[in-house]
């Protein structure tokens, strides 16, 4: 079903190579061995040497996996040594889906990508705190609750 | 709708990544 929206066979042709597995076929084997594979749907982001640099498990619709879809590419991103690019994509999360289950942790990830691109602990600072503001309930505020005062 | 032309191999899908400058989206599936 998701897959049929516009905009997400848009972004996935425009920004991916997609490759898609049924784990009910012989030739899934092997990719199910490797990945360690156990329930679907299950989505893996992969660098072009095959390694895994994000996952998630689950149906989602549209909204939410276009979401997570850009969310896990920011963060694929960062950890590629990209930050610049990372931050501007995770700026795209916020903007477009700043009420999506993922938008906390692209809030998150956004401070760290900015500080990892500036190494100006004010963008980490200054990222953590908006993360407070528009997300204090969110898991990802507790994952920094440590530079909160008591 | 565009259709999603996917690759059925994930070193193929490697490869053409590689060659595009792109991640995977490897979706592991179960027919309904």
């Amino acid at each position: 079903v998701t897959y049929s929206e516009r905009e997400v066979a848009a972004t996935i042709t425009a920004r991916f190579v997609p490759c898609q597995v049924n784990v009910q076929t012989e030739a899934a084997k092997a990719p199910i061995q490797r990945y360690h594979q156990a329930w679907t749907p299950d989505i893996r982001l992969l660098a072009t040497n095959g390694s895994e640099l994000y996952a998630w498990q689950g149906y989602l619709p549209p909204f939410e996996f276009l979401a997570q879809l850009l969310a896990g590419e920011g963060n694929a991103r960062l950890r590629l040594c990209e930050p610049t690019r990372a931050a501007a994509i995770h700026e795209e999360v916020l903007l477009r889906f700043p009420i999506s289950a993922v938008a906390p942790e692209s809030q998150y990830f956004l401070a760290v990508a900015r500080y990892r691109a500036s190494h100006d602990a004010q963008d980490l600072i200054g990222g953590w705190q908006r993360l407070q503001s528009r997300y204090p309930n969110s898991i990802w505020r507790q994952k920094q609750a440590f530079i909160e005062p008591e | 709708v565009p259709e999603i032309n996917w690759v059925l191999d994930v070193d193929e899908a490697c490869q053409r990544a590689e060659h595009e400058r792109k991640l995977v989206l490897l979706d592991f599936f179960s027919p309904a």
